[in-house]
């Protein structure tokens, strides 16, 4: 005769260890993982182009205080220029200092500045 | 004047060998205590206590054992090609030492900064193939050959792996210097959107360096010592400081490549004068050393079919994948390196 | 001189050193058996150590030299993925593409089944 309250129930159930977490839940989390470095890196990257878009008009809006300041120089060491040759040349009749040799009124830059 | 000329050029000579040797001799002495870190780790793996008779703590060790090679017998065999012989063990040697020119240790600290660096490092990783290969051909012995038929195959074969991965670090940094890698980290570690390819890069760099699981050549039942069977005295520590000094130089280059190099802002930035960006760049360089050790001490080696199958089957399309996955998600996004 | 070919320069230099110090400090004494070739517990034959080898070593190195080639020929993208934008993209995956063909085709063929003789 079974005891009262029948038998104890079978254990079927199978006792296995717990071997990590499944492969989807691996393949989530290291999406998720890199989703979020990918997120940090665009960021970043995003960051870098604005850097380098910043870096290129701070070099445009220079240029023409930089010309200008090149001119100012190159004009002030022609204008040395022309006094030391007048003063070289003093002693030579008929020189004409500053003329251009090419015989042309027009007025060209310097092709040569000279650094004293 | 000449004589001044001549007065500054020795003086840029000498700086610049000062320069060398201020790189060289702290990569030659990390060298020498990587092998007594690996034969000391592998004992405390294997609950032994390893050497710890020669100086405190067994700390010397390294140093009597070179000066014991230095002070052996060469043995050529008299079958041998005896040019390629000396040339295979001092070609490895000189490769693999050269790879350190351009790491950057700091910021600005290094011998090269060399616009094409990744690829300077690419091109000296495969010319190491060479000495292993006229070391197996030139010793004219069966073990030696097969050894480096082995390790050629193996080499070659997780070069693709390495390159491919170094390819996907480049997409995202955008350039080929180092110190554009490391600068282009202060985003974010790289290992962290390209987790799943550190992994490969790892096991690709373990069978670069010929270290367990894959060190197919060092096969000691088959093969007695691979290609370098019939090398001996300082021909063989050649082969050794070249095996571990490229460990020490792919530690390193993971560091640089994946886990930001030298920065760690938050951690180091001081007001005084001392740098220690070197400090945090040997440190994480350490931390691979101990992974490469800790892998021979945990897993067994691998047949040399399944070594090639699982290069060109499993992680050569895996990493084409990458490849192809990660520019995706940059043009996709609109995220691309300027 | 900068660094860098200092560095090419003293390298040599020093493996040079180091075959020298051994040069002077060892002894050198061969005989017979010690130079010929290592065997395991028998007299090695003269002659017979350049054997023949498997093809599939060889097989490997000339994959290696075509999947190479193409890592190579994609680095010049891969610094320059912003300013080639979409377009340049889809080239580099049609490429891609054709190189998939051929490693299937490679792999159906049997190229990198290295196998031991048991599994013939």
């Amino acid at each position: 005769m079974p005891p009262s309250g029948g038998f104890q129930q079978i254990r079927y159930k199978r006792n296995l260890p717990f071997r990590g977490p499944s492969g989807v839940v691996i393949l989530a989390g290291v999406t998720a993982f890199c989703g979020y470095g990918f997120y940090r890196i665009g960021l970043g990257n995003l960051e870098k182009r604005e850097l380098q878009r910043e870096k290129a008009w701070s070099r445009i809006h220079l240029v023409p205080l930089l010309l200008a300041e090149g001119d100012r120089d190159a004009y002030r060491r022609q204008h040395a220029a022309l006094e030391r040759e007048k003063e070289i040349m003093k002693d030579v009749p008929g020189w004409e200092a500053g003329k251009d040799v090419y015989h042309n009124p027009r007025y060209r830059p310097a092709d040569s500045i000279v650094v004293l | 004047m000449i004589n001044n000329n001549l007065i500054l050029i020795i003086l840029n000579t000498l700086i610049s060998l000062i320069d060398v040797l201020l790189v060289l001799l702290p990569v030659l002495l990390s060298v020498a205590f990587m092998t007594i870190i690996e034969r000391k780790q592998l004992a405390a793996h294997q609950r032994r206590v390893g050497p710890n008779t020669v100086g405190y703590y067994g700390i010397l060790q390294p140093f009597s054992d070179a000066l014991k090679l230095i002070l052996k017998e060469t043995v050529i065999p008299s079958q041998s090609n005896k040019i390629l012989f000396y040339l295979a063990p001092v070609s490895t040697l000189i490769f693999s030492l050269l790879g350190w020119g351009i790491i950057p240790f700091g910021q600005g600290l290094t011998l090269f900064d060399f616009s094409l660096g990744i690829l300077y490092t690419l091109a000296l990783s495969s010319l190491g193939v060479y000495g292993v290969l006229f070391a197996g051909w030139s010793a004219n012995s069966k073990y030696a050959f097969l050894g480096s038929l082995r390790s050629t195959a193996a080499m070659i074969s997780y070069e693709l792996i390495l390159s491919s991965a170094i390819l996907i670090v480049i997409l995202l940094a955008g350039s080929f210097n180092f110190t554009t890698i490391i600068e282009s980290q202060e985003a974010i570690w790289f290992v962290v959107p390209l987790l799943p390819v550190f992994i490969f890069y790892f096991i690709s760099i373990l069978a670069e360096t010929s270290r367990t699981p894959f060190d197919l050549q060092e096969a000691e039942s088959e093969l007695v010592a691979g290609f370098f069977t019939e090398h001996s005295s300082i021909i063989f520590v050649f082969f050794f400081l070249a095996e571990y000094s490229s460990i020490v130089l792919f530690s390193c280059i993971t560091a640089i490549l994946f886990f930001g190099g030298y920065n760690m802002p938050e951690l180091f930035v001081n007001n005084t004068f001392i740098s220690l960006q070197a400090v945090v760049l040997g440190l994480k360089t350490c931390v691979f050393c101990f992974m490469f050790v800790w892998f021979r001490a945990t897993l067994p080696r691998l047949r040399y079919d399944q070594l090639i199958e699982f290069c060109w089957l499993n992680l050569l399309p895996v990493a084409v994948a990458f490849i192809i996955l990660v520019p995706c998600i940059l043009v996709a996004f609109d995220i691309a390196p300027y | 001189m900068d660094n860098i070919s200092m560095l090419f320069i003293f390298v040599p230099i020093l493996s040079l050193i180091l075959l020298a110090l051994n040069l002077l400090l060892a002894p050198h004494l061969p005989y017979e058996a010690k130079v010929s070739a290592y065997e395991c517990g028998y007299v090695a034959l003269p002659g017979q150590t350049r054997s023949t080898f498997q093809i599939q070593f060889y097989l490997v190195a000339i994959l290696f030299l075509v999947f190479d080639l193409e890592i190579l020929l994609i680095l010049p993208i891969a610094v320059s993925l912003y300013q080639v934008g979409t377009f340049g993209f889809s080239v580099a995956v049609i490429f891609f593409i054709v190189l998939t063909i051929g490693f299937v085709l490679e792999i159906g063929s049997g190229a990198i089944n290295i196998s031991t003789s048991a599994n013939h």
